[in-house]
Formats: C-alpha cells, sequence, structure tokens
C-alpha cells in the first residue's frame, strides 16, 4: 500500500514536471521568436546531450541494477556483460559484484572525454569574458553553448556522483553474502 | 540509503540553483538587451555656445539611447532683452541632415537670422530641433532655450515654493 502511494505521487510529480517543461517550450516557442542567443544554448544542450547520452543511459541503468543487487532481485546478467567492453571469458570469471563495479568504470571513458570537452568550452567562454582573447563576436554566443553545456554537465555529474557512491555498498552487501553462504556451508556437513 | 547520498542530493541541488540562475539569467537578459536596443531615447542638449564671430549658437546635442537618431531641421525664435534693439523674429524649417549614432554626441551650428546685431545680455533664443528615428515616420522635436548671459549649467528655472 505504501509502496503504491510512493509511486502515484512519484509519476504525478513526474507529469508535473514535464508538463511545466512542455508549457514553457511551448511559451518560448510561440511568444518570442527565439534569438541568436537562444539557439546558442539550444546548440550547447543537444551537442553535450549527444556527447553524455551513453553517460545518462549507463549511469541510470548501472544505478537501477545495483539498487536490484543490494535488494537481491534477479538480474540479466548476460545484458550486462554485452555492455562491458572486455574479453568474454574474463566477464564471465566474475562474480556479479564485480561485473557491476567493471560496468561502471567502463563509462569512465565517456566520462573524461565529455568533462574534457565541458573543460575546453568553459575555458573559451572565461577568457572571451576576460577579454583575454581581444573583441570578438563569438563570446556571448560561446557562453549561450556554454550554459546549455552546463545543463547536461549537471545532470552527468549528479549521476555520476551518485553511481560513484555505489561500488562499496555493492561490495559490503557481497561480503554479507558471501559470509552467510559461509556459514551455510560451515553448519551443512554436520 | 547511504549518508554520502544524501551528501550528493544537497550539493547537487545548490549546484543546480546555480547552474539555473546563470542559464535563466543569460537568456532572460539577452531578451531584456534585444527589447532595450529597440527603444529610441530623445536626444539631450548638454551644452549651448555662443560664437559672437559667427552669430551663431554651438550646441552640443547627445543621443543617450541605443537607436540612430536623425536630425533634420531647426527652428529659432527670439525675443529680445531689456538690453537689445532687435525685433523679435522667428526663422523655422531651416534643414540640417546630420545622423546622430548611438550614445554619440554631434555638434549643430545655429545660425541666427542673418545681418542682425550680436545677442545682448538678457536675449532669449529658443531652438527646436526636429528629427526622426526609423522605428516611425513621425518626426518629433526638443527645444532648448537659450538665454545669453544666463548660466548654461543652471538649468530649467525652478518654480517657487509656497
Amino acid at each position: 500500500m505504501k509502496q503504491h502511494a510512493e509511486q502515484i505521487v512519484w509519476s504525478l510529480v513526474l507529469v508535473l514536471l514535464l508538463a511545466f517543461v512542455l508549457v514553457q517550450l511551448l511559451g518560448l516557442v510561440l511568444l518570442w521568436p527565439l534569438l541568436p542567443e537562444d539557439w546558442a544554448f539550444l546548440a550547447g544542450l543537444l551537442v553535450f546531450w549527444l556527447l553524455a547520452n551513453r553517460l545518462l543511459f549507463g549511469y541510470g541503468q548501472f544505478i537501477q541494477t545495483a539498487e536490484r543487487f543490494l535488494a537481491d532481485v534477479a538480474i540479466d546478467v548476460e545484458g550486462i556483460r554485452a555492455k562491458v567492453h572486455h574479453p568474454a571469458e574474463w566477464l564471465e570469471s566474475l562474480a556479479l559484484g564485480s561485473l557491476l563495479t567493471a560496468w561502471l568504470h567502463d563509462l569512465d571513458k565517456y566520462r573524461y572525454t565529455f568533462y574534457t570537452a565541458y573543460l575546453i568550452v568553459a575555458l573559451f567562454t572565461m577568457l572571451t569574458k576576460f577579454n583575454l582573447l581581444g573583441y570578438n563576436l563569438v563570446g556571448n554566443y560561446l557562453e549561450g553553448a556554454f550554459w546549455g553545456a552546463s545543463v547536461v554537465g549537471f545532470l552527468v555529474l549528479a549521476l555520476d556522483l551518485t553511481a560513484h557512491t555505489y561500488p562499496a555498498d555493492i561490495l559490503a552487501h557481497a561480503r554479507e553474502v558471501l559470509t552467510s553462504t559461509e556459514q551455510e556451508i560451515a553448519v551443512e556437513p554436520v | 540509503m547511504s549518508k554520502k547520498r544524501v551528501w550528493i542530493v544537497l550539493f547537487i541541488a545548490l549546484l543546480g540553483l546555480f547552474i539555473g540562475f546563470g542559464a535563466g539569467g543569460y537568456l532572460t537578459a539577452n531578451r531584456v538587451i534585444t527589447a532595450m536596443e529597440q527603444i529610441p531615447a530623445s536626444p539631450i542638449v548638454l551644452n549651448a555656445v555662443y560664437e559672437k564671430e559667427q552669430n551663431q549658437l554651438a550646441l552640443s546635442v547627445f543621443n543617450p539611447g541605443p537607436v540612430p537618431l536623425r536630425l533634420q531641421s531647426y527652428s529659432i525664435t527670439f525675443t529680445p532683452g531689456s538690453e537689445s534693439d532687435e525685433a523679435a523674429y522667428i526663422v523655422s524649417e531651416i534643414p540640417i541632415q546630420l545622423d546622430l549614432p548611438p550614445f554619440d554626441a554631434v555638434t549643430v551650428f545655429v545660425n541666427l537670422k542673418e545681418q542682425t546685431a550680436a545677442l545682448a545680455v538678457g536675449d532669449l533664443v529658443t531652438v527646436s530641433i526636429f528629427y526622426t528615428h526609423p522605428h516611425s515616420p513621425d518626426v518629433y522635436s526638443v527645444i532648448h532655450p537659450y538665454t545669453q548671459g544666463a548660466s548654461e549649467q543652471a538649468g530649467p528655472t525652478p518654480t517657487p515654493t509656497q
């Protein structure tokens, strides 16, 4: 009963948020023609979303899977093995908790690519803001792209930080399971 | 739920506020700037100097707004003071056709009527400058009263308090 109520509240909040964003976007498009700065913002948002797409969904799926692992719910192990770029034999030798951690670390290359690209854009935005590149017309548009990228970077950072809290929990849980299995094994022969 | 995750949620919420503030501020500021750039301002006469040799007034006219203006013509109304021997006269619609760029000043030389004596102390010359701006076909005017011998910095006469 409590779980149902929670789900209803969550769905309501999500629907309200989406409706709010939709109304805002419609207002943006209908009430005022988009300025060049708005286009720069949208371009930055879209380009960095493309760069971050694998990270956003990867971290999201990892967090979901880790929660299932911690709750001892069945996990699609083959699906995870297909996602991680490592030799299949090595992956098959891993315990489930190690496989999850390997999956998390496999996303690091996308993470570093994203943060490097974001830092380059941030650096050039700051250089134009402090007028260190001389007078140029690009500065204001670059700032728009920077803010668009910041919105995506915010989501990536949030999921990144959250996902990286799970390995410790996974390790603790695996150790717990292992200890209880050992006890069972110790008890069985008697 | 680990304690670390609670701190991450708080940190991310704070960061979200900053990024929303930055992005929203950027988009809003550009809209406001675009809107403000459409508003024409009325020119201001910063200073008026009478040049006796040429018998003319040099008005420095400033455009305090972001829309370029075009000064089309001027008219003068001469009202003699008590020390003057001249008769009152009106000269109207002298074309000048001067462009007044945004946030810039130009000097307008206003010629007084030919073959008249130099201005005496107390003479009043009221200069009307007619200008247009690109958003409207209308003609607007700004009127500057110049009194010979009076301090230019004084501004309009204050109304006496009762």
